[in-house]
């Protein structure tokens, strides 16, 4: 083990509560709606994505045919796009191989925790990155098959709070994105979460909600390329 | 270990499709640099993304109907302020828990 994987492996365990929280719930869900364990098991290996766990389990329950429940998951993930296009520039110099490896666990919370390092402006290590994805692939694995497994003892596992995990976690990792930034833009960063946010609710009447996240997400960072440089002319031109 | 073969094809399908987009900016990106206006597009990416998921996280999909949640907002309270309070992950998650598991208790 490297020294930076085993910093990587540090910068995931304050999101490893979360991952907990709602890998027991994911696997909870599944098993109450006639996943097996196993099933449980390989879809957190092979898909490893909460949201969309979550939302291919209610599918399968509800009869809705495979293409459907494809095309689904591919919207809910193609947020997934933007994050590596994010985080790739910011990956040091290494071979291919490490490259897709990186990419391939990327999660929304551990595209953050890196982001929340990369304001510090340094380029990250492929090992750090490993140590990160890889501690919180198998904590993810390791939940949900839990949850499977404990599934017929926890009836409603909704009442101990646990679904919110997810949610309580973006809203402390937007924070201390927004801290991280704080010398850069606030006020501009604050003025985009409430654009953000009501571009959200609009666009949520007429489409899926993951739809609506990420066609915010696009005119957001937009606005946010157009503001910044409008007040760079304004401040170079007076 | 039962694992039914449609299952394991529409999970290996669904895989694939989250996987493409994951990886292929890493491997268009390994040669490529990004251009300077894309590079400052990125850089917004986090706090909109987080943004856009923070508030969907406050909405509930109940009977067809995509509204806000009163449960969730009330437990949303000290969980920011948790956050501002204490930048500490773990301690937000943890509160964020409790508060969702005490407003559901006494709802």
């Amino acid at each position: 083990m490297t020294d930076s994987f085993r910093s990587g492996v540090k910068a995931c365990i304050p999101t490893i509560f979360g991952y907990v929280g709602i890998g027991i719930s994911a696997g909870v869900i599944g098993r109450a709606s006639g996943l097996s364990p196993a099933e449980v098991a390989l879809m957190s290996i092979l898909i490893y994505a909460g949201a969309a766990q979550f939302i291919i389990t209610s599918l399968l329950l509800t009869g809705t045919p495979a293409s459907a429940i494809i095309l689904t998951t591919f919207v809910v993930n193609s947020r997934h796009l933007l994050m590596s296009m994010a985080t790739a520039p910011h990956v040091e110099r290494a071979t291919l191989l490490h490259k897709i490896g990186i990419g391939s666990l990327l999660t929304d919370e551990s595209f953050a925790v890196a982001m929340t390092r990369a304001s510090g402006g340094d380029k990250i290590p492929a090992n750090w990155f490993h140590g990160l994805n890889i501690t919180a692939y198998l904590t993810w694995i390791a939940s949900t098959v839990l949850g499977a497994v404990l599934g017929g003892q926890l009836a409603n596992p909704d009442r101990f709070g646990l679904d919110f995990a997810l949610s309580a976690m973006f809203i402390g990792l937007l924070y201390l994105q927004i801290e991280s930034e704080r010398a850069k833009r606030l006020l501009l960063n604050g003025a985009l979460i409430v654009l953000v946010g009501g571009m959200f609710v609009l666009l949520s009447k007429f489409t899926s909600p993951e739809m609506a996240v990420l066609c915010a997400t696009l005119l957001g960072s937009t606005a946010g390329v157009v503001i910044s440089r409008w007040i760079s002319v304004k401040t170079s031109s007076s | 270990m039962d694992i039914r073969q449609d299952v394991l094809i529409l999970i290996l399908l669904a895989g694939l499709v989250t996987w493409i987009p994951r990886v292929l900016p890493f491997i268009v990106l390994h040669r490529l640099k990004v251009p300077q206006v894309v590079a400052e597009f990125l850089s917004f990416v986090p706090v909109c993304l987080l943004g856009a998921l923070s508030i969907q996280s406050l909405f509930v999909h109940e009977a067809g109907q995509f509204s806000l949640s009163s449960e969730h907002i009330l437990a949303a309270v000290p969980t920011i302020l948790t956050a501002i309070f204490s930048r500490s992950l773990v301690s937000t998650v943890i509160v964020g828990v409790l508060s969702m598991a005490l407003v559901r208790y006494f709802s």
